[in-house]
């Protein structure tokens, strides 16, 4: 792919990637700094880049990844207090749906990133261990082994108040 | 459709449309959070597309042409593991401008997939990939870093964070490289280097005149003003692109 479709990508998916990017950083500035990551590395990987939904999840967990480390940054500045994770997308009921309402940048933070992504996406985004696993890029095994590792987490820190929720 | 549609589900039909789009529009017909989410999401598209697409798309074409680029390097695991067990302490020599407290900073190179020792003698070039540990003898006080370059044109380009509208980064803990690795272009050397750690973030659209001003003076300590300061220098030859 020449670099020309690059710009064809920003014209199909910049809106889509910056909305993303706001709905996990809360604030329209970052958000803008983040898609711009996004679309410099596809400059930078323009040759390997797909075509179509395969491009849009690549840039799904690119966008996702440089998210989960502004939010760890701003973590590490002492701003979690204003690390707003978003609310989820779909009510699925029990567990899993009172984690994500519940859901902290402590929580979502203090996991491996694989989980972390995997967590974000099933949680909060609503996506089927199928789309997950496209997105992610991984097995929908390694989806439910990270999805466990992260409601495990979630009720070692969030403890009583999850049992509440639920 | 019978569950509500993911946030990637709503964009893959928004875009690509098909039959996954007339799934979700059927949904939306039966769901009331999906149409309140839907709203949103619309509202948000017409902010993005009405004052924020053409200016974010100038930025992305200035970036790309930055005198120098992070690069991620995270997707080269096993590259990385061959560059740890390589990495050369860059002790103090001729061009390593040591100041107060005890900062240590590690450079590994890489070019075209070899390895090598970055060395106070050493010549970088376009295209070279610099990865850097900074520790500090203060870390629990200078927990914050920023590292950038001075290039031939006496401009200042931020590695970490990666622009001028960031801050300090966090230290990283456990001695760990910052991560992802960078990679020099063409812009005239020598590349003058300099690895700040301080005890509060400093902006680093704030710092780049004092750095661009003191380029290779071992001393920025008293022009901070952010608590404990510990500065390094670290000047590398370069050579012009390699046709």
């Amino acid at each position: 792919m020449d670099e020309s479709a690059v710009t064809t990508a920003y014209r199909t998916y910049a809106r889509a990637i910056w909305r993303r990017c706001y709905a996990v950083l809360r604030n329209e500035a970052s958000a803008m700094d983040v898609t711009q990551e996004v679309f410099v590395r596809c400059f930078r990987h323009h040759r390997e880049l797909r075509t179509g939904r395969e491009l849009l999840a690549w840039l799904y967990r690119v966008a996702t990844n440089l998210c989960l480390n502004e939010l760890r940054d701003r973590q590490a500045r002492g701003e979690a207090a204003g690390v707003d994770v978003p609310a989820p997308a779909a009510e699925t009921g029990g567990e899993p749906d009172a984690l994500a309402r519940l859901m902290t940048a402590e929580v979502l933070l203090g996991l491996d990133r694989r989980s972390q992504e995997i967590g974000l996406f099933v949680l909060v985004d609503g996506m089927t261990h199928v789309e997950a696993a496209e997105v992610a890029g991984v097995s929908e095994r390694t989806v439910r082994y990270c999805l466990s590792r992260f409601l495990e987490h979630g009720r070692k820190k969030l403890g009583a108040r999850l049992q509440e929720e639920v | 459709m019978d569950a509500c549609p993911s946030t990637f589900a709503l964009d893959d039909a928004e875009i690509h449309g098909g039959a996954a789009a007339a799934a979700v529009a059927r949904h939306l017909e039966t769901c009331h959070r999906c149409r309140a989410r839907h709203a949103q999401r619309d509202r948000l598209g017409h902010r993005f597309d009405s004052a924020l697409a053409a200016p974010l798309w100038s930025r992305v074409e200035g970036a790309r042409h930055r005198s120098t680029r992070r690069w991620w390097w995270a997707l080269a695991a096993p590259a990385l593991a061959a560059v740890a067990a390589v990495v050369l302490v860059a002790r103090p020599g001729a061009t390593y401008h040591g100041t107060k407290g005890d900062l240590t900073v590690e450079v590994a190179g890489r070019r075209a997939g070899a390895v090598f020792a970055v060395e106070a003698t050493t010549e970088v070039s376009p295209g070279d990939e610099l990865q850097f540990t900074v520790r500090s003898g203060r870390a629990t006080i200078e927990r914050y870093v920023v590292v950038g370059s001075v290039d031939g044109t006496g401009r200042f380009s931020p590695f970490y964070p990666g622009s001028l509208e960031g801050a300090s980064v966090p230290l990283p803990p456990g001695g760990a490289p910052l991560s992802p690795p960078v990679v020099l272009d063409d812009a005239p050397g020598p590349e003058r280097i300099v690895v700040v750690l301080s005890e509060r973030p400093l902006d680093a659209r704030m710092l780049a005149p004092l750095v661009e001003a003191r380029a290779a003076a071992p001393d920025l300590n008293g022009a901070l003003g952010a608590g404990e300061t510990s500065v390094r220098w670290i000047v590398l030859g370069k050579r012009g692109m390699q046709r």
